[in-house]
């Protein structure tokens, strides 16, 4: 089993490595899966989107070996309701940056390979619409009373 | 208006209303600023955000199953501060995000108070089987409660608290979405709905504001 688990770990890296074109403008940061109580296999992952070039830059999709499948999605609050929005792709303006946080955009992995618990890591994938990819690693943390939202403006950070 | 007061034939039933209207007006002033000097007295109602006061909601009989198959009615909630919040353990976002807020500020809250239980409500019972909401209640901590059944039994409680809850489950079966009350509802120890906190949820509002709503509950004794 754990085998099995590295093996596709490394073959994650080695055919993203080999095969796809390097997104270099945009730079991935503190990207964390939330530890998910026992026997939930939905969980939601964060991080930080920041494109330093003066192109827009479109994510269209998020792989990983360890999760079947991968969505970006909204959190709302219309009157009262917590609602979450799939999204299709999602817009990273020209040198600005998005940031996926708890309440807000969030990125939704379903199913795990094997249950994950706080230290765990797992490769992400973020495809981006000119066939562009970023791959970085997400570790898995358990929440704390800061994840309560942080959706703030990055419009004006410098 | 001015036409008809022009005219004298119905000028003076005209005075006449706007006297008594005029006296009525001033009464319910009167009895505006007393009731005003009272709050102030024990803490303003008005000043205390999502307070339900002077109308406080009773909550009646409902039949759910705790954690531990146990059957949580109204008998449960007697005697008990309580939280109440609606959720489903497979959403990964708004319901961990409240049920880790809500444990930080039960911990705050639980040296002083400990007449304060916490309760989390599945709206998506068949999933969440009486094994995985304790699994689930207990994973942010052991003191928590989580209560479900079936959606008759879950429905007992959430039409009665106005708690609206949607399946997205048409097409996709297995890994459905459920759109759900993001409040946390407070009740009093005789199981009144006495306050209500809206998302986005902060630890430390959430307490602060639990003790504004004690305070004045507890004042009108
Ligand atoms: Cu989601």
């Amino acid at each position: 089993m754990h085998n099995i688990k590295l093996f596709l770990i490394l073959f994650f890296f080695v055919s993203n490595s080999l095969f796809a074109d390097e997104n270099k403008s945009i730079h991935i940061s503190n990207a964390w899966i939330s530890e998910a109580p026992p026997n939930v296999y939905i969980l939601a992952a964060y991080a930080e989107l920041k494109n330093t070039s003066t192109e827009t830059q479109t994510l269209v999709s998020i792989t990983s070996p360890l999760f079947s499948m991968i969505e970006i999605h909204l959190s709302k609050i219309i009157d009262e309701t917590a609602k979450m929005e799939k999204q299709k792709s999602l817009i990273i303006p020209a040198n600005d940056s998005v940031e996926f946080a708890p309440g807000a955009y969030h990125l939704m992995l379903f199913s795990p390979e094997t249950p994950m618990k706080a230290g765990d890591t797992a490769p992400m994938t973020f495809i981006f619409a000119d066939g562009s990819s970023k791959t970085i690693e997400a570790v898995v943390k358990k929440r704390n009373n800061h994840s309560h939202d942080h959706n703030h403006d990055h419009k004006n950070n410098h | 208006m001015l036409r008809i007061l022009s005219n004298s034939k119905f000028l003076i039933p005209a005075m006449a209303i706007l006297a008594i209207f005029a006296a009525g007006s001033g009464f319910y002033i009167s009895l505006k600023q007393s009731q005003n000097q009272q709050n102030s007295a024990l803490g303003s109602s008005q000043s205390i955000e999502g307070l339900f006061w002077p109308n406080p909601k009773q909550i009646h009989e409902f039949n759910t199953l705790d954690q531990t198959g146990n059957s949580f009615g109204l008998e449960q909630m007697q005697g008990k501060w309580s939280f109440v919040f609606f959720g489903y353990t497979h959403c990964p976002d708004v319901c961990p995000i409240t049920m880790s807020v809500m444990n930080e500020s039960y911990k705050q809250l639980n040296i002083k108070h400990s007449d304060l239980q916490i309760i989390f409500v599945s709206v998506d019972p068949e999933r969440d089987t009486t094994e995985k909401l304790a699994q689930y209640v207990t994973y942010f901590n052991d003191d928590f409660i989580g209560l479900g059944g079936n959606t008759e039994m879950v429905d007992s409680l959430t039409k009665q608290i106005g708690a609206a809850y949607f399946l997205n489950n048409e097409e996709q079966k297995e890994n459905y979405l459920v759109d759900h009350s993001a409040s946390i509802f407070i009740f009093d120890p005789k199981a009144r709905m006495v306050g209500k906190l809206s998302a986005p949820h902060d630890s430390a509002k959430i307490t602060a504001q639990f003790i504004k709503i004690k305070d004045f509950i507890n004042a009108q004794y």
